[in-house]
């Protein structure tokens, strides 16, 4: 059984995580305080809101603390929506800076990206990600901003049907995830499912 | 960029799911967790739950079913919102975006409270709409007072950045399945000066209304009331009926789910 921490930031449908967790037979956590999070096996920052509420969470040493030294042990952090544009190094939204675990600026788009997509999955079709998904597979967006596809620095980008959205990339530990997993029904499962057997081979 | 949507609409007063007829009648329509379910298990594209019980506060076990659903679909919650706190609580709970009405025009400190927390993108703005014997018009309440608002002054909204989608109610037909006004569609196209993407429509929607109303280009969903409570499986008919009707494939087509 795998140790999976949500990271309650104040931003976040907390609710749909733990239950989509549940769903697939690995159960989630909220973090009630820091030190749990060098026991996580996998970190879950959340993203349902503004980048605006949540630059708080800079200020916060002691959690910085702790967030940076699960990175740099490489352990597997997982960011959804908000949550993955945290961690690059501007976001536009905030007028702010992220966590920086990323290199460029999560920018503003010039229209709101809500609905459902196909993802262009091109060479990651035989990637483990992939695995039980089909080509047309839909997900659920809900944001206005996006984070950049930075092909220089970053291992691997999946865009969405349009190639225009950068949807999920891997860097490392890091994984982000542009749309919401946790409410793109059971294809969003599946989803979910992958990168805990892309990150521990379950 | 996305597939349009296909949204069921729950209609909740003092906890009990209902039928509701232009927001004047009601009557008892099931529970609201098998509801949910179903509408989840149907593959809508997303799901309405507006809460018309008018009371100040949120309604825990209304929230508490919500949680219990365990829905994996989309949730937008509309009614007695009144804070960023709400909305704060109603994340918890499983919600995803919420629907705001009186808040949008009379209360625009709270409006930004709650912009800031959950983003614009998370928040749709509820646009009741009937004709007055001139012109079509929207409302919102403030105290005890409706204040009309002219149609056409709705649709800056989105650009001052208090919400991403419009939900373009036609008050005096929800409810009756297939007589949502189509003049309303033309009032917004004699808008054409104004940024007008991003209609959402309810009330009196049917697969043939449904279809006309997908094909314009500022749709980017309809969502289904009454209609589809008793038989979730209408959902999928309606689904196949509009990607039958279509050569553009507007919504996520029946064939590619599960």
């Amino acid at each position: 059984m795998k140790n999976i921490k949500i990271l309650n930031y104040g931003n976040g449908n907390i609710g749909s995580l733990i239950n989509v967790f549940n769903f697939i037979g690995y159960p989630a956590s909220v973090v009630t305080n820091y030190e749990q999070i060098s026991k996580a096996d996998l970190l879950v920052l959340p993203g349902v809101g503004s980048a605006v509420s949540s630059s708080f969470i800079f200020d916060d040493k002691a959690l910085m603390e702790q967030l940076n030294l699960f990175n740099e042990k490489n352990n597997p952090i997982l960011g959804i929506c908000l949550g993955a544009q945290l961690l690059f190094e501007y976001l536009e939204e905030s007028k702010s800076h992220g966590f920086s675990w990323e290199r460029g600026i999560v920018k503003k788009m010039n229209f709101y990206n809500t609905g459902w997509s196909e993802l262009n999955w091109n060479q990651l079709v035989n990637y483990k990600i992939h695995s039980g998904l089909k080509i047309n597979d839909c997900f659920y967006f809900n944001h206005g901003y996006m984070f950049p596809n930075n092909e220089d620095f970053i291992q691997k980008v999946v865009f969405d049907k349009s190639l225009t959205i950068p949807s999920i990339y891997f860097n490392g530990n890091l994984c982000g995830i542009q749309f919401h997993p946790e409410k793109s029904q059971l294809q969003g499962t599946k989803i979910l499912k992958n990168i805990l057997k892309f990150y521990y081979d379950i | 960029m996305t597939y349009k949507r296909l949204i069921g609409t729950l209609i909740v007063k003092d906890d009990f799911l209902v039928k509701s007829y232009g927001f004047n009648f009601y009557r008892p329509a099931g529970g609201i967790l098998s509801a949910l379910i179903n509408l989840d298990w149907w593959f809508v594209d997303e799901i309405f739950i507006i809460d018309i019980s008018q009371k100040d506060q949120l309604s825990v076990k209304l929230l508490s079913e919500i949680k219990k659903s365990g829905c994996k679909t989309p949730i937008t919650y509309g009614g007695g919102i009144r804070n960023s706190d709400d909305v704060k609580v109603l994340l918890q709970y499983g919600v995803d975006r919420v629907l705001l009405e009186t808040l949008l025009y009379s209360e625009t400190n709270k409006l930004s409270e709650i912009k800031n927390f959950i983003g614009s993108q998370a928040i749709v703005a509820s646009i009741p709409i009937y004709f007055d014997g001139n012109d079509y018009v929207s409302w919102y309440h403030l105290s005890k007072f409706k204040i009309r608002i002219l149609f056409k002054d709705v649709f800056s909204l989105i650009d001052s950045g208090a919400c991403s989608e419009y939900l373009i109610v036609d008050v005096n037909n929800e409810g009756k399945e297939g007589y949502f006004n189509l003049k309303i569609i033309e009032e917004i196209h004699n808008l054409s000066n104004l940024f007008t993407n991003g209609c959402l429509f309810y009330g009196g929607i049917d697969v043939n209304i449904g279809s006309i109303l997908l094909k314009e280009s500022f749709t980017v969903g309809v969502a289904y009331g009454n209609v589809n409570l008793e038989k979730e499986l209408n959902m999928i008919k309606i689904r196949s009926t509009i990607n039958d009707k279509s050569s553009t494939n507007e919504v996520r087509n029946l064939n590619i789910l599960r």
